[in-house]
């Protein structure tokens, strides 16, 4: 038996900021589940996808929430399962629930999360996303892959709670989750009232 | 105490008093004030400097047309050069100060140059500075760019803020004057989703200049209820200090938003670059007033008319207490009947129409001024003096006494974003100006005083009109709705009669006042062959910088059109270009400095090394350790070698996480990697990796790495840093495009993964500390090319493969990718007593090249499997990926490029990477060259300085004697051609 532990870090050393009207904070604790429908499997997939959440894999920009579970469409016939969970055990579910109607792959180490909320966050947004994430054309529920500053991630707006205008979460890859987070960090003190 | 030249009324905010200085002395204007409004209140007319002859200048405009007025605004590393005072706001503690003057502004001592300007013609650097070719760069320029020019830059770093964003609308609305008003609130009503943009801080445009009365109220009045309005509606964004500077591709719109250069406070974002992305967008720019030239038009003094205007009407300051008029059209009457309304004393019109108003001044909604002369069909010959105008006479030999003289020679619509899709802008008579053509900017309309419009009832009609028009356009219906009451009907119309200037009988008459061009200039132009719009331009300079045309081009043109016989038209338009005014560089920028310059990717252990003190190096966007220097080490060759030797003799650890995963999974990912490969896959049992060769279409290699398999549906590739996101957009379009049928599902897990690669004779030692019970690590349960999943460290899920970069007995275990830090520790904390070293990415390169194993310097995008001694991996029994143009001809030939060692004779001799082959005795022509080096490391294993290279027919020069000749660093010293495996050649301790 090996007397050797492993200590897991949080990506972004579990950042949680009110700047000036906006709260920014990394989101840690989530599973992050990739789920590719197999070949010719669409009506398997759905069945079994309603099955184990209620809720069928969203289209292509879109994201549905089933109780706890988000479930974020990433690519065509491609979606993340996002869960505040133990990452096996999801995945576990995943493979048992989906079985050859889809492959899944554990990106929870992979991805950042991220909850970007409060009354100034749109003016934040515009400063670093060239997508329209207005709330008329980016409404609730609404996905999209963009880019941060030049980094990759995954926008998708909430629906804002009291007291809130707006709230985003942002999805974006470990390796460059500092740059991702600085750039929006930076971008509030530049604004104006 | 200066006199003040400030009137009653105006837009000021007389019970807030801004203090400034210009040029070190203490002046006061008020809140509202331009830099340029508050200088003239308080009688300064010399402001500059002109850009050549050092004449001095005056503040010709009242907006961004300004020529003269350029100024360095601010102290220090955040000054601002040529800024024009005409647009700056002026705010407490603001410092300004002229440009271009060496000694006091009213003593020039570059004013010589303007008793040597016989000899400054246009194109005289052309002529003059011919003989030594040597001299030019280093005599020659370097005394020009001194002796003339504009501001200079601080050279400190500028800490002030600057942004930028994007913005999303269905109209873009240029222009906050009559027409950009009426349309933007028509839109905005309409529900469109607007955003309105104007460079002056003040919503109304020449409203404000004016005293146009709109539904019974001021101009200016209408424009603060519009304003409001507009502000009011949640659809509205509104932009005002923002110049649209640019009409780009597909709606998009450059804006550059000055938000903080008004405030005192200099802590606050000076600039917002703005993208903006329309549906649609109306060009309410308004037009510019043009001068006319004539002898000595340059004096201070000299403005133009509406401008003189402006500073009466909004800002409440006369240009002068004696303001004569000169124009050709009836707008240089209307500036002396507002001056006149507010007190100011007109000594002259001078009107070069001969009858204008048919003899009837009055009673054509023009009142002539009591007692003022009135001199028609005429022009203004001369004036004098020497720092400001004090008089004139006219081409009917009359002198008059005068400290200013308002000139107008019509307005030129603006048309400049309409051009920079190549649009050309087409002439119309009877306004003697260019209006935009048909051929705009996909989206882009126009409307007020931009398309030619010169009365106000017409700029709202068009305003309004646009509007509709785009509304439909995007799905909106607009009721009818009334315009608003205007009481123009009366106005007197424009009434122009070109005129563009007065020949000068023995001085200069000034056309580009910018660039010190003058009419002589154009004429020698002509003579010299330089007729062409665009040759005029370059030979003269007419209308660059930071002018670009806007006061000075249609008189430039029509001085061409006169001298060559030809009309304005037929001369044309040179191309107008983005940006219509300047753009700082560091709006561009943004906020992209310092650790913004550019996003980083860190490994998992990235903390961990950083507490080492490892040095890092840039991959790409990868922060990877180079190394990690120990106490005492004082160059970076002495830690690479002592990482070199402890893994060859003991055991290293390397963090590799940057290298490409891709998980591959699906009933078909194995026919899929089979016909990725170029050698065979297809046979790979489960728990085994493999070594794959990727090649191109086109039959290059693309890439090289390892596959494992770890379950029946399921591969991992491994792919080199530089080439992660290629392979796997390769493997994506393969799958997409080549073979949809396929069942495959490709998923990049390189964030997912922290990788670290264990190497050297205890690595298996040291692994079986930490993996968890039940793993036979044995070279029998785990042999070399093995793949596993397992655990580690109770319980964390993790993959081990057997596999080796450096050529030691080596391993790469891959755990989540929060465990990096942690893993490294452990590690370190388990190989302790096996003197288990860290080794960065400096140590991974000699140990590869000691193997001969090739990577991105060797991987070239023009190196086939044959050069790399890999062409029986090109399996014969399937097809893949560039198989059939890896076999052509010249991409086999025998006595091709072969990958080789290189070694050198002599010790103290250093290879260098680029260095070429050559044969002894060869001479280094081109026909000669044998191949070149790729990499190169000092081997402590070796005790020599070694590399790889490609060598024609190199695998049957073995042991040769060539040249390594570097003609970049001046090196030529004799190489070895040998085996490219330096160390273990036979591979035993891979097996062991």
């Amino acid at each position: 038996m090996t007397k050797y532990r492993l200590t897991h870090d949080r990506a972004l050393g579990g950042y949680d900021r009110h700047i000036d009207g906006a709260h920014l904070k990394e989101e840690t604790g989530y599973a992050i589940i990739a789920v590719t429908m197999a070949n010719g499997a669409k009506r398997g997939f759905n069945t079994a996808m309603k099955k184990l959440f209620d809720e069928t894999a969203p289209d292509p920009n879109r994201m549905t929430v089933s109780g706890k579970t988000r479930i974020i469409a990433s690519a065509l016939d491609q979606v993340f399962v996002v869960e505040k969970t133990d990452p096996a055990t999801l995945e576990a579910k995943l493979i048992k629930g989906l079985g050859k109607h889809a492959t899944v792959t554990n990106q929870s180490d992979g991805w950042v999360v991220l909850s970007y909320a409060g009354h100034r966050v749109h003016e934040g947004m515009e400063r670093v996303s060239m997508n329209d994430t207005s709330i008329d054309a980016f409404p609730v529920g609404a996905v999209m892959r963009a880019s941060i500053e030049h980094v990759n991630g995954i926008i998708c707006r909430e629906k804002a709670k009291r007291g809130e205008k707006d709230r985003f979460l942002l999805l974006t890859q470990r390796s460059s989750a500092a740059s991702f987070l600085h750039g929006i960090e930076e971008t509030v003190p530049f604004i104006e009232d | 105490m200066a006199k003040s030249f400030r009137l009653d009324g105006g837009q000021i905010d007389r019970n807030t008093p801004v203090n400034f200085t210009f040029n070190g002395k203490g002046l006061s204007g008020f809140a509202g004030d331009t830099l340029a409004s508050a200088l003239l209140a308080n009688g300064v007319h010399l402001v500059g400097r002109s850009f050549k002859y050092h004449r001095p200048r005056g503040i010709l405009s009242a907006g961004i047309e300004e020529p003269n007025a350029l100024m360095t605004i601010g102290k220090g590393a955040d000054a601002d050069p040529n800024t024009r005072a005409t647009v700056t706001e002026i705010y407490e503690g603001l410092t300004a100060k002229s440009q271009n003057h060496i000694g006091p502004l009213g003593f020039d001592l570059m004013a010589i140059n303007d008793r040597l300007s016989n000899f400054l013609t246009a194109g005289f650097y052309y002529k003059t500075f011919m003989w030594p070719a040597a001299f030019w760069e280093k005599v020659y320029e370097p005394i020009i760019r001194y002796a003339a020019g504009l501001g200079a830059l601080s050279g400190e770093h500028d800490s002030s803020r600057y942004d930028k964003g994007y913005l999303h609308c269905d109209i873009l609305v240029i222009g906050g004057g009559a027409s950009g008003l009426m349309a933007a609130v028509t839109a905005g009503r309409a529900g469109l989703k607007v955003v309105l943009a104007d460079e002056d801080f003040r919503l109304g445009g020449r409203l404000n200049a004016e005293n146009d009365m709109i539904d019974g109220k001021a101009g200016s009045d209408w424009a603060d209820d519009i304003a409001a309005e507009l502000d009011a509606m949640p659809n509205v964004r509104m932009l005002t200090r923002t110049t649209v500077y640019g009409a780009y591709d597909h709606g998009i719109y450059g804006a550059l938003e000055r938000v903080g250069e008004h405030k005192s406070d200099q802590s606050v974002t000076r600039q917002i670059l703005w993208r903006v992305y329309s549906k649609r967008a109306i060009l309410a720019a308004g037009s510019i007033e043009r001068p006319i030239a004539f002898q000595d038009n340059d004096r201070p003094g000299i403005m133009l008319a509406g401008a003189v205007r402006q500073y009466t009407n909004r800002y409440a300051v006369a240009a002068g207490d004696n303001v004569s008029i000169f124009t050709n059209n009836n707008d240089g009457w209307r500036t002396a009947q507002d001056l006149t309304a507010k007190g100011v004393n007109i000594a002259a019109i001078i009107d070069t129409r001969q009858n204008p108003f048919d003899g009837a001044v009055d009673g054509n909604g023009i009142t002539a001024p009591k007692d003022c002369r009135i001199i028609t069909g005429a022009g203004i010959a001369s004036t004098t003096g020497r720092l400001r105008v004090n008089s004139l006479t006219t081409t009917t030999g009359e002198t008059i006494k005068t400290d200013a003289i308002a000139v107008s020679g019509g307005w030129s619509p603006t048309v400049h974003l309409t051009c920079h899709q190549r649009g050309r802008p087409v002439w119309r008579d009877d306004i003697a100006a260019f209006v935009p053509s048909g051929d705009l900017p996909v989206g882009m309309v126009v409307a007020g005083a931009a398309n030619g419009d010169v009365t106000l009832s017409q700029c709202l009609e068009t305003g309004y009109n646009t509007a509709v028009l785009v509304a439909r356009d995007l799905g909106k219906s607009i009721k009818k709705n009334t315009l608003p009451k205007v009481n123009d009907d009366t106005a007197p119309s424009f009434g122009i009669e070109a005129c563009w200037h007065i020949p000068p009988k023995n001085g200069r008459a000034w056309v580009d006042f910018q660039n010190d061009v003058t009419t002589k200039d154009i004429i020698l132009a002509e003579q010299e062959g330089f007729t062409a719009v665009e040759h005029l331009k370059r030979y003269t300079t007419l209308g660059m910088a930071t002018d670009q045309g806007k006061t000075t081009n249609i008189p430039g043109l029509a001085v061409m059109a006169e001298v060559t016989g030809q009309s304005i038209p037929e001369v044309g338009t040179t191309i107008f270009r983005p940006p219509y005014s300047p753009v700082p560089i560091s709006a561009f920028v943004g906020r992209a400095t310092g650790k913004n310059y550019m996003p980083t990717r860190l490994t998992p252990s990235h903390q961990w090394a950083k507490d080492r003190g490892a040095v890092f190096t840039e991959v790409g966007l990868w922060y990877r350790a180079q190394w990690y220097p120990e106490q005492g080490e004082t160059h970076w060759l002495e830690s690479v070698n002592r990482e070199v030797i402890a893994t060859r003799s003991a055991v290293g650890i390397c963090d590799v996480s940057t290298l490409g995963k891709i998980d591959i999974k699906g009933r078909d990912a194995g026919e899929f990697i089979n016909r990725i490969y170029a050698n065979g896959f297809a046979k790979l049992p489960v728990g085994k990796t493999r070594y794959g060769l990727m090649l191109r279409e086109d039959g290059f290699v693309m890439d090289d790495g390892t596959t494992a398999r770890l379950a029946e549906n399921h591969y991992v590739m491994t792919t080199t840093t530089a080439n992660a996101v290629g392979v796997y957009r390769h493997l994506d379009f393969c799958r997409q495009a080549i073979w949809p049928e396929l069942d495959v599902a490709i998923i990049s897990t390189t964030d997912q993964f922290a990788q670290f690669a264990v190497a050297g004779p205890h690595s298996r030692k040291l692994l079986s500390r930490i993996v968890d019970d039940g793993f036979d690590l044995s070279n029998q349960g785990f042999p070399f090319m093995a793949a596993a999943e397992l655990t580690v460290c109770g319980g964390v899920p993790a993959r081990l493969f057997r596999i080796s970069f450096s050529g030691e007995l080596a391993y790469e275990l891959a755990v989540p990718a929060g465990y990096g830090n942690s893993l490294a520790e452990t590690l370190m904390a388990a190989g302790e007593d096996f003197g288990v070293t860290p080794y960065g990415l400096e140590a991974l390169n000699v140990m590869r090249i000691e193997k001969g194993h090739p990577t991105g310097a060797e991987l070239t995008g023009q190196i086939s499997a044959h050069h790399l001694g890999m062409e029986r991996m090109l399996s014969k029994t399937k097809d893949f990926i560039g198989a059939t143009l890896a076999r052509r001809p010249e991409m086999t030939r025998a006595d091709g490029y072969r990958l080789v060692g290189l070694k050198t004779l002599n010790p103290q001799d250093m290879l260098t990477a680029g260095a070429h082959f050559l044969d002894q005795g060869a001479a280094t022509r081109r026909e000669n060259d044998l191949g070149w080096m790729t990499s190169v490391a000092w081997s402590p294993i070796v005790g020599a300085s070694i590399g790889l290279g490609f060598v024609k027919d190199g695998h049957n020069r073995y042991g040769d004697i060539i040249r390594a000749t570097d003609f970049v660093r001046g090196t030529d010293i004799d190489v070895k051609i040998v085996h490219p495996h330096f160390v273990d050649p036979e591979g035993k301790r891979l097996h062991d």
